[in-house]
């Protein structure tokens, strides 16, 4: 494995080895019960440091990467999400933040997720079910600055839009990026245009950046019936 | 046959005519035709083309009883075609004959009268010839005639600053453009017109051309068109330089709104070169020498008598003259209703002009430390008394509706400038330069025109910032047009911003800095006064310390600055530095986020309180940003896994560049559409305007810029809102500033040039 990521460590230009699977880049897969278990319970509740500038919520970074070789509908999602650590504060964000690649800099087929503490990045979650995501699709080398500008907005409590925020993603992609903002009610459009307006204001996007929303009702129905044709068994 | 005989009978004539001619040029050491001149040796003569002798046969024919005749023309066509076999001209030649005699009375007449010329003999002999040579429609008699050019000379430059085109004195190109030689005192707009009465009136006025005179209005255009050449013909000098320069602009002929600006005395020195585009023989040009200091009022005052009446009426004898030496450009494409230069006004279409100057005037403390830049200058022109004079005369003639001053000493703004300013109508705000500066900028606005709705004083030095160390300050000021109807039209605000900033020319970095400051705050007024639903319109000026096109400049018209590894002196381009071996050079960040700027020259957001949601911890991206690198942040967290390629970053503060220069990054840009009111060169020729000019050099480096719409607006209605621009001052070339000893001088008060100019608010 580690040979792999090392042969791959310079390339940026995202997952060339296969990406002929998921009907959706970019989106989650379904999560299995057990890995809630293994990705909670080793948790302790993080707090602000002395002195530290505690953050609104707590906040925890995820990784996922498919691995390479394998059919993207043979693995789980569960099997390829990590946890990276827990936040309660801007210092401790910072400490973790520094210590990570820039999403530009990620190679293959990987993901970061930042969601408030308690919320898995996952569709099946109690605060995603009914909910969804704004979709801000770049081209190669925006990345970076565009996820840290946005989840330092997340973070900086930037979007006034009181609890709805569940979390932000980016996905690193063959020949795109995606960053992407979830929150809780699909169907609250004053929110939604809320983050909309925000997000094109902190991300400084150019001006014809097409953003998209989608709803997680949607997003599994599009993952099951893509499954569905191509998989009969209905296997992740 | 009767060629030769003609010829046999009047060869011995003509020479002895050409012997007379000579012997009385001799005694009369003047100038002929306008084009030669004794004082330097040099003399040539201007031979007629064929139109003109067209028309001297026609006058000649018409047995005419003017007093002159075409002397020296004839002699030197007779000897450049060797055998003359025309008629009409042989005819001529033996009026000229005949008429000697009477050469000799006028002279005596001449001399008789009482004309104030300094050299009213040979001015006046020279008259006499090239009255002659050209369409003889001199007068040379009365006082009023003398009154009524230096009426037109005002009229075209000075007094009636908005008159369209360039003017009498001014009109270079449209001069040059013209197939005659022969200058008309008005705008392009009519020259083709006059250009084809003096052809007509030259044959129909002929034989009453020394009469005392027709009182028509085109035959004064006429004879208005004249009088340069007399008065360039008695200033001459064998000064050769100039009038090459000039004579050079030739070709860049153009009509209308580029009315390339010259002095008087430079347009005269120009008439005279162009003039020998029509001599057969090509005479070397003698050249003219510009009157220095004091000499420059007595060419335009000089008591020559003109001919005919003038089209323009008198003007008061105390008007002042300065104000010619640059002219007004109209550049309204549609003819505007309001005329008026000097007040903004209203009219019932819902627009509302007003004219706003940008001035740095050189602060006397600056002026005292670095003498050396001034040392071309007489003790007079540098004493402050006399400087401030002339600021403030020249802020009465032209009486802008605002005015932003750079470089204004405190002291004597509070004592001397303030007071003034007050009583001329205005209120102003001061802001001095920090630390132990004693100048600053001032935006003063009148009062009858304008109220304040907001302003802020800014300063650009920031302690805990090292690149903004500097002194330099800024207004911005929020403006509001006030309407002479009352309620019914509520114009947009306008957002006024005057900055002068650091001059030091291998500072780029700090210049943006300064300016992203100045951006952001015009930003911060322009949202606020969104926020209350109301657009504004933006005018940005000032020194700007850059020159055209360079990447400061650029920022500004384009909206946008790519700038990595731009080379700092690169970006006022006020020096060329490229020679250095080394250059500091610009990287990301331009500027700490301390500053609270971002990329785009605004401030970060920080949220209104309305929009604040109680109780929450918000942090905007600045303030998290600052954190970054704090120790507590470096420590790596105990719990993070190490997986290659994903968490074995290591946090490096120095870096200077999180991340690579792609894309959209190391760029900055902001969000207004902002054109320059003037152009880097002067309106239809390659030559560059300057607005300052010392002895270490010349540039334009001061501005207006002023917000526009991004389609081009050819009218005002309601959907196109916005600022037109209707006019500006001409600027001048660093040629013409050195012929008028460069600056300052006692025309021009400071070591820049006012800027102004003419806007419509729709």
């Amino acid at each position: 494995m580690n040979n792999k990521f090392d042969a791959l460590k310079d390339d940026d230009s995202g997952d060339h080895d296969q990406d002929n699977g998921s009907p959706k880049d970019g989106e989650k897969e379904r999560n299995e019960d057990e890995e809630k278990d293994q990705n909670t319970t080793r948790r302790k509740a993080v707090v602000p440091g002395a002195g530290e500038h505690p953050l609104q919520y707590n906040y925890t970074f995820w990784y996922s990467r498919r691995t390479p070789g394998r059919p993207a509908s043979t693995q789980s999602y569960e099997q390829n999400i990590k946890q990276i650590g827990s936040f309660a504060s801007v210092e401790q964000f910072w400490r973790f933040y520094s210590h990570m690649i820039r999403p530009g800099d990620l190679t293959g087929h990987s993901d970061f997720h930042l969601f408030k503490e308690g919320i898995k990045p996952m569709w099946e979650d109690d605060a995603n079910k009914s909910g969804g995501k704004w979709i801000i699709r770049l081209r190669k080398g925006l990345a970076s600055r565009c996820w840290e500008n946005l989840i330092l907005a997340m973070l900086g409590e930037q979007f006034m839009v009181g609890e709805e925020i569940c979390g932000a993603v980016v996905s690193v992609r063959f020949q795109e990026d995606i960053i992407s903002i979830w929150n809780k009610t699909a169907s609250d459009q004053a929110t939604t245009a809320r983050i909309r307006d925000t997000l094109r204001r902190v991300l400084n996007l150019p001006p014809n950046t097409i953003m998209e929303y989608k709803t997680h009702t949607d997003s599994i129905k599009a993952w099951e019936d893509f499954h569905g044709l191509v998989n009969a068994s209905g296997g992740r | 046959m009767i060629g030769s005989l003609i010829y046999y009978g009047l060869y011995p004539l003509t020479q002895l005519f050409i012997r007379l001619s000579e012997s009385w040029w001799k005694r009369h050491p003047v100038i002929i035709h306008g084009k030669a001149v004794c004082d330097g040796g040099a003399r040539s003569c201007r031979r007629l083309n064929e139109q003109e002798a067209a028309l001297l046969d026609e006058w000649c024919n018409a047995g005419t009883e003017a007093s002159e005749t075409p002397t020296c023309t004839q002699r030197e066509r007779r000897e450049a075609e060797g055998l003359v076999e025309s008629r009409s001209l042989l005819e001529i030649t033996e009026v000229v004959v005949e008429q000697k005699s009477e050469l000799e009375e006028d002279k005596e007449k001449i001399h008789s009268a009482d004309l104030m010329n300094p050299n009213p003999e040979s001015v006046m002999e020279w008259a006499k010839i090239q009255t002659a040579a050209d369409e003889s429609k001199w007068k040379f008699s009365s006082e009023e005639e003398r009154q009524r050019f230096q009426g037109m000379v005002t009229e075209a430059g000075g007094v009636c600053p908005f008159m369209p085109a360039g003017g009498f004195s001014c009109h270079l190109g449209s001069y040059k453009a013209a197939p005659s030689s022969t200058l008309t005192h008005a705008g392009s707009d009519n020259h083709d017109l006059l250009k084809s009465l003096q052809e007509s009136q030259a044959c129909a006025n002929g034989n009453e051309s020394f009469e005392p005179t027709a009182d028509g209005a085109e035959e004064s255009e006429i004879d208005g068109s004249k009088v340069p050449v007399q008065l360039t013909s008695a200033r001459f000098t064998t000064d050769d330089v100039y009038a090459d320069d000039l004579f050079s602009r030739g070709s860049e002929a153009q009509a209308s709104n580029g009315s390339l600006v010259y002095d008087l005395s430079a347009l005269l020195a120009d008439n005279h070169a162009l003039s020998f585009n029509h001599t057969w023989l090509q005479p070397a040009p003698t050249g003219w020498h510009f009157p220095m200091g004091p000499g420059l009022s007595e060419v335009v005052y000089h008591p020559l008598q003109f001919p005919g009446t003038s089209y323009y009426q008198g003007f008061p004898e105390n008007t002042n003259f300065e104000v010619m030496w640059r002219v007004w450009e109209d550049l309204g494409k549609t003819s505007s209703p309001c005329i008026s230069p000097h007040t903004a006004c209203v009219d019932p279409g819902s627009k509302f002009d007003f004219t706003i100057m940008s001035y740095n005037i050189l602060a006397q403390d600056l002026l005292e430390a670095n003498s050396e830049l001034y040392a071309h200058c007489s003790e007079d022109v540098l004493a402050w008394e006399n400087r401030l004079q002339n600021i403030l005369k020249e802020l009465q003639t032209w009486e802008p509706d605002i005015i932003c001053l750079q470089e204004v000493q405190e002291n004597h703004f509070q004592e001397q400038m303030y007071p003034a300013l007050i009583e001329m109508g205005y209120d102003c705000v001061y802001k001095r330069r920090t630390g132990n500066k004693t100048d600053g900028c001032a935006v003063c606005y009148n009062t009858k025109c304008f109220t304040q709705l907001s302003v802020r004083l800014l300063e650009f030095q920031r302690h805990e910032c090292e690149l903004l160390d500097r002194d330099n300050v800024g207004i911005v000021l929020l403006l509001q047009p006030t309407t002479v109807h009352g309620d019914d039209i509520t114009f947009r605000p306008i957002c006024v911003a005057n900055t002068h900033l650091l001059f030091n020319p291998r500072r780029g970095d700090v210049k943006l800095a300064q300016l992203a400051i100045m951006l952001a705050e015009i930003d911060s007024m322009v949202r606020q006064c969104k926020v209350k639903g109301r657009e504004c319109e933006i005018i940005l000026c000032g020194d700007f310390n850059s020159l055209p096109n360079m990447p400061l400049y650029q920022l500004i018209v384009t909206g946008q600055l790519y700038y990595h590894g731009l080379p700092n002196w690169m970006v006022s381009g006020q020096e060329d530095l490229s020679y250095k071996t080394h250059h500091r050079r610009l990287y990301a960040p331009l500027w700490p986020s301390s500053l609270g700027i971002s990329d785009n020259c605004r401030y970060y957001d920080i949220f209104e309180p309305e929009g604040k949601e109680s109780g929450k911890l918000q942090y905007n991206h600045d303030f998290l940003q600052q954190l970054r690198y704090c120790p507590a942040a470096c420590v790596r967290p105990p719990d993070l896994e190490l997986i290659p390629g994903v968490t074995d970053n290591t946090p490096t503060p120095e870096e200077t560049q999180p991340f690579p220069p792609r894309h959209f990054r190391n760029t900055i840009c902001h969000g207004f559409n902002l054109s320059s009111v003037y152009s880097q060169n002067i309106s239809g020729t390659e030559c560059c305007a300057v607005t300052t000019l010392h002895s270490h050099g010349a540039a334009m480096v001061d501005y207006i810029f002023y917000s526009t719409r991004r389609e081009h607006t050819t009218g005002c209605d309601d959907k196109e809102k916005g600022l037109k621009l209707l006019g500006r001052l001409a600027l001048l070339s660093e040629a013409d500033l050195w012929l008028l000893n460069g600056l300052p001088n006692e025309i021009f008060p400071s070591d820049h040039l006012s800027l102004l100019a003419k806007f419509q608010l729709c």
